[in-house]
């Protein structure tokens, strides 16, 4: 018995991501070993402990709690306040509190964890023939399996998930109450007796299943069948289905390409183990670990071109996956071969997560299906990040952030204002909801919480679904905004529902012009503080601009709330629109219209040199058809439709697009069609880049940037609008100059060379505009976001000769730098500015 | 609308120095689509102002009709409605377009500018069951469609593989970046018709010279789908099954095409 007096007893609360983590049996566990005795519970705030010992013991108790406390949990905050001790006989797990305590309503109190991959120890008893659940479809623990994507409402418990139809049976509950067991209070706990169950269903014309009932193994079997048959097949995994099809097999993956639509985009591809990946991609350290990562996400790799073309369509990159359900690795344990694996959908909708909605929707697309009834409450696609050269080592990208990482907060180095509800954008949309953190509490913190992907919201199925994640966010998180953010282009129908739910809250919205979100979204991860300015470079394709037109090269300076465009790319026309932004030849067109007809100031003398070129003729009104066919592949009597466009402006405005020049310069490099889909110019043209494959090594060319190492440009000022503005034309002509004197135009090895030199110096020459515009503009922190930062040798480029000129260059490295991290900018942004 | 027009107001303002042989043209073929529709031009004014106080030659016109079929409205317009259209759309805006601004297709577009009324009375004479009918001008088939959908408080769904294009229009919208459903017309109707009466107007309306490409493209309703988010919207569903929606036109589609 314990000395009373000596006897301490402490209620600890501790929030963060607590819940789903198997805090609970952790802390029975370490209550054991230093004979504490109280309980402990799940609640709206976190975790609750009742803990009473004698003073030396509870005080290491509670610093094991940090040190000792499991691998996926996080502890935010952990208040405690002491009480007079009472009686406990022992130390038990309590049943879930679940009022709700409004004192806490501002707070971000609750972190459910992202869905984790299979772990090791699981795995082995999956692959173990002696083991109860060997080949269990759905075994997990309390470190591993779905949690964001199966979790209806908090606090974490079996009855809050997609388990609550499964009763335990008898030896489940066994494990769930013994404290020595691995699934001591593993809420998803369950076996082949008591469990989910697979099935496979091949769906008659109507949508709905016919009586064959295969389940279990032999439906996994036959899945594989399928797939050996050279057959598309449609499983479901975490956070929806994914198809799937023989990545070796061309006619496979072409077949699949057929039925979803979907011409040239790559396909990822899972394979079995590291040790496959191995054979098809170089893949170095961090990759590897990035792989093999509890997070499971895509990665982009290089391609050793071991698979099927159809694969990528010869992209060099491949977007590598490793199982990472056991459904997974029960089929791979079957099927010795990699798998195309591709979010279930129709082109442009969201994945498909439902058994019904699945067999209805692609019933046309699978050869089988691979259901079963543990259902998904969040669509949740796969995440995909690259891994490019950094000035340090390598860094990773964010190209999608989904699974494995949503819902997990970004955390600010300041607090807000108020709560928001950040809408996003309209492409690659995720929305966002701001903590402000304890206003009582100056040292307190803000967080955001980025949603799952949702896609472009373009049709009608992604913006619906859109609403409903809003709406089940704001739910789940029991989250009350303020005021809501959303982009500044008035026709996205997300901008258009932000005023409509404003109204219904009634609260305030605020738009948020585009490229401003892209920088404080760059500032606010990387912890940049609230008083110092900024140098902020926001390059993409699209964006609305402050005056109307289409920006997309865009400099400012300033602060959280305050951003000043100070320079931009000199304007051009997208001739015909939307159309523009398919065709990187209609981009490049435009941009040789106004070097042909520009015959002031610098370009005198290039007039000669154009005319010598006979690229047009002594009074402008025609252009020679065989030079611009042979720029542009667009033929001559498209050419005169587009002129008139463009001098009259038809349909045709104005943009200062980043990404337009890649795609025109892409263009000049050999790309003359329409893009298939978003960034395949860009991809081109990054392709081109770099040397030639060596093993582990990251690609990268000279680091030094010469004057010879770039082309020409110009930065002039507008004294009226006070912009600095870029003018790329010296450029354009050098490039032009090249190509029109390569006297070998049918050696393709000569060309691709000469291809890869004009891509490369056009990288050199942006890095070099930035740092031109960074040293007039004089802030020290320098800010690079939107989707252009997603290239692989931009951002490398750019920090070596920022740094080297005095600038601390930041990049977006826990977000996407494309549209998949405005929501962030535009939360922070809603979160800083005053009350109006 | 179901009224048969009879009598017409003819307005001009004429730029000096608009010629002669132009002026002339424009009143011939007012006289001869008069005389085609049976409208009688009862009254009118001309007046000339100085060179570069109006842009050519601005004809205004207001009509007087007798309703002779009641109960036509967009309001009537409910679930399951059939939408028809009576020929190819975006002509008259392309061909205006194209001539205005110079541009040359291969195939010269040509208007469809029509009078309607005989082709009108013809569906209504046979005792078809019309909620309401639209000539679809400015803002061309999208602009109707959301009026519709917007007064009647109805949800309209459209078969985008179904609306009749023609490949010169479909080529000029191709080059300048439009919509063809943006696009106006100057001789299309459009029918909300009640349900079980789409195919008998389909061939009353192909019967005629102006509807032989007459379509049924869609139906108003929310049948196939339970989201209550969208009221009052176009929805257009292509190829590959991918619902989008279907907005207003908006910028340069609007202006003086008609």
């Amino acid at each position: 018995m314990k000395d009373n007096e000596h006897l301490k007893r402490v209620i600890i609360n501790i929030s963060g991501r607590v819940q789903g983590v198997g805090f609970r049996p952790f802390v029975f566990k370490l209550a054991k070993k230093y004979s504490i005795r109280g309980n402990i519970l799940n609640d709206l705030g976190g975790v609750t402990i009742d803990a009473q010992g004698i003073e030396n013991d509870l005080m290491n108790f509670m610093k094991s709690l940090n040190s000792e406390k499991p691998p996926l949990a996080v502890i935010d905050v952990k208040t405690f306040r002491f009480l007079k001790p009472v009686f406990y006989r022992d130390f038990e797990i309590k049943k879930s509190d679940r009022t709700y305590d409004t004192n806490n309503a501002e707070n971000l109190n609750l972190i459910i964890p992202p869905d984790i991959a299979t772990c090791d120890e699981c795995l082995k008893e999956l692959l173990d023939p002696s083991d109860r659940r060997y080949f269990y479809p759905f075994i997990n623990c309390t470190d591993c399996g779905p949690r964001f994507t199966i979790t209806k409402k908090l606090p974490y418990d079996r009855v809050s998930t997609a388990m609550d139809k499964f009763k335990m049976c008898p030896e489940c509950e066994i494990e769930y109450e013994d404290p020595t067991n691995r699934r001591f209070h593993a809420e998803p706990n369950g076996c082949f007796a008591c469990g989910p169950e697979v099935e496979f269903i091949v769906p008659d014309s109507l949508g709905s299943k016919k009586d064959e009932k295969i389940k279990g193994f032999k439906a996994i079997k036959t899945i594989v069948q399928i797939l050996e048959n050279g057959g598309i097949v449609c499983v479901k995994g975490v956070g929806g289905f994914h198809l799937m099809a023989d990545a070796a097999n061309d006619d496979a993956v072409k077949l699949l390409r057929g039925r979803k639509n979907r011409p040239k985009k790559p396909f990822a591809v899972m394979f079995k183990d590291i040790c496959e990946v191995s054979k098809y991609a170089y893949a170095d350290n961090i990759s590897m670990s990035l792989l093999l990562s509890r997070r499971r996400p895509i990665v982009l790799l290089k391609d050793k071109r071991n698979l099927s073309y159809f694969v990528n369509c010869g992209t060099k990159n491949i977007g590598v996956l490793l199982p990472y359900t056991p459904i997974h690795h029960i089929i791979f344990s079957l099927f010795h071969k990699p798998l195309v694996a591709t979010s279930a959908n129709i082109a442009g909708q969201p994945i498909v997560k439902d058994n019904d909605e699945a067999l209805f929707k692609l019933k046309s697309i699978a050869d089988g299906f691979l259901i079963h009834n543990r259902d998904i409450y969040r669509r949740c696609d796969d995440s995909v990040i690259k891994i490019i050269k950094g000035t340090k080592g390598n860094d990773r990208v964010f190209i999608r952030r989904s699974r494995g990482y949503v819902p997990d907060p970004i955390e600010l180095p300041f607090g807000l204002k108020r709560n928001v509800l950040a809408m996003g954008s309209y492409l690659k949309n995720t929305f966002a909801m701001a903590y402000s953190g304890n206003i009582n509490d100056d040292d307190s913190k803000g967080a955001v919480i980025l949603s799952q992907h949702n896609g472009d919201l373009d049709n009608i199925d992604s913006f619906i679904n859109f609403t409903e994640n809003v709406e089940d966010f704001e739910t789940f998180y029991n989250f009350k905004p303020s005021l809501i953010v959303c982009d500044s282009h008035p026709r996205y129908d997300n901008t258009k529902w932000a005023k409509d739910l404003a109204k219904k809250k009634g609260i305030k919205y605020v738009a948020l012009q585009h490229h401003r979100s892209h920088i404080i979204s760059c500032m606010a991860e990387n912890g940049l503080g609230l008083k110092d300015d900024v140098f902020g470079v926001a390059f993409d394709g699209t964006g609305y601009g402050d005056d109307g037109s289409i920006w997309g090269g865009e400099f400012f300076k300033g602060n959280y709330i305050h951003l000043k465009r100070v320079g931009t790319f000199k304007r051009f026309r997208l001739i015909g629109g939307d159309k523009a932004v398919k065709s990187p030849q209609r981009v490049l067109l435009s941009l040789l219209f106004t070097l042909f007809t520009e015959n002031r100031g610098r370009y005198v003398e290039n007039y000669d040199f154009m005319r010598k070129l006979s690229v047009c003729s002594p009074d402008k009104k025609d252009f020679n058809p065989d030079t611009l066919l042979k720029l542009t592949g667009i033929p001559a009597k498209n050419i005169n439709i587009f002129f008139k466009m463009w001098s009259r402006g038809i349909n045709s405005s104005y943009t200062s697009s980043c990404g337009r020049i890649f795609d025109a310069v892409s263009c000049l490099c050999g790309f003359k069609r329409d893009i298939s889909y978003e960034g395949e110019a860009a991809v081109y043209l990054e392709d081109l880049c770099g040397k030639e494959e060596a093993e582990n090594k990251r690609d990268s060319y000279d680091n030094e940037i010469e004057k010879s190492d770039c082309f020409g440009y110009a930065v002039d000022y507008d004294k009226i609008d006070d912009l600095f503005i870029v003018d790329y034309g010296p450029m354009l002509i050098q490039i032009i100059e090249i190509i029109i004197n390569n006297r070998n135009p049918e050696d393709s090895g000569s060309l691709t060379a000469l291809y890869k030199d004009i891509a490369e110096r056009f990288i050199n020459t942006i890095a070099s505009v930035i740092k031109d515009i960074a040293l007039k503009i004089g802030c020290k922190n320098a800010c690079m976001s939107g989707g252009v930062f997603q290239n692989a040798f931009l951002p490398e480029k750019t920090a070596k000769i920022l740094n080297e000129n005095g600038f601390s260059v930041f990049f977006n490295r826990k977000i996407p730098p494309n549209d998949g991290g405005i929501s962030l900018g535009q939360a922070v942004y809603g979160g800083l500015i005053d009350d109006k | 609308m179901g009224a048969k027009p009879l009598f017409l107001s003819l307005g001009l303002i004429i730029e000096e120095g608009f010629l002669m042989e132009d002026l002339k043209k424009i009143i011939n073929s007012v006289v001869q689509e008069a005389k085609k529709s049976g409208v009688k031009i009862v009254t009118g004014d001309t007046k000339v102002v100085p060179v570069g106080k109006a842009d050519g030659i601005f004809i205004n016109t207001s009509g007087i009709g007798e309703v002779l079929y009641e109960n036509i409205s967009v309001y009537n317009i409910t679930d399951g409605d059939v939408i028809i259209v009576s020929g190819d759309v975006g002509d008259h805006g392309s061909a205006v377009m194209s001539q205005r601004d110079g541009i040359d297709m291969d195939v010269a577009i040509e208007s469809d500018c029509a009078s309607l009324w005989d082709m009108i009375e013809l569906v209504l004479k046979q005792g078809c069951r019309v909620s309401a009918i639209r000539d679809a001008t400015r803002g061309g088939l999208a602009a109707v469609l959301n009026e519709w959908a917007s007064a009647a408080g109805i949800n309209i769904h459209i078969e985008e593989n179904e609306i009749p294009i023609k490949d010169s229009v479909k080529g000029f919208c191709e080059f300048l970046g439009f919509e063809p459903y943006q696009l106006a017309c100057e001789g299309r109707v459009i029918f909300a018709v009640k349900s079980g009466y789409e195919n008998r107007v389909i061939e009353i309306l192909r019967s005629h010279p102006s509807g032989k490409n007459a379509k049924v493209i869609g139906i108003a309703g929310d049948k196939n789908r339970s989201d209550g988010r969208f009221k009052g919207k176009v929805i257009l569903r292509g190829i590959y099954g991918v619902d989008r929606l279907l907005d207003y036109p908006s910028g340069e589609l609007l202006p003086r095409i008609c």
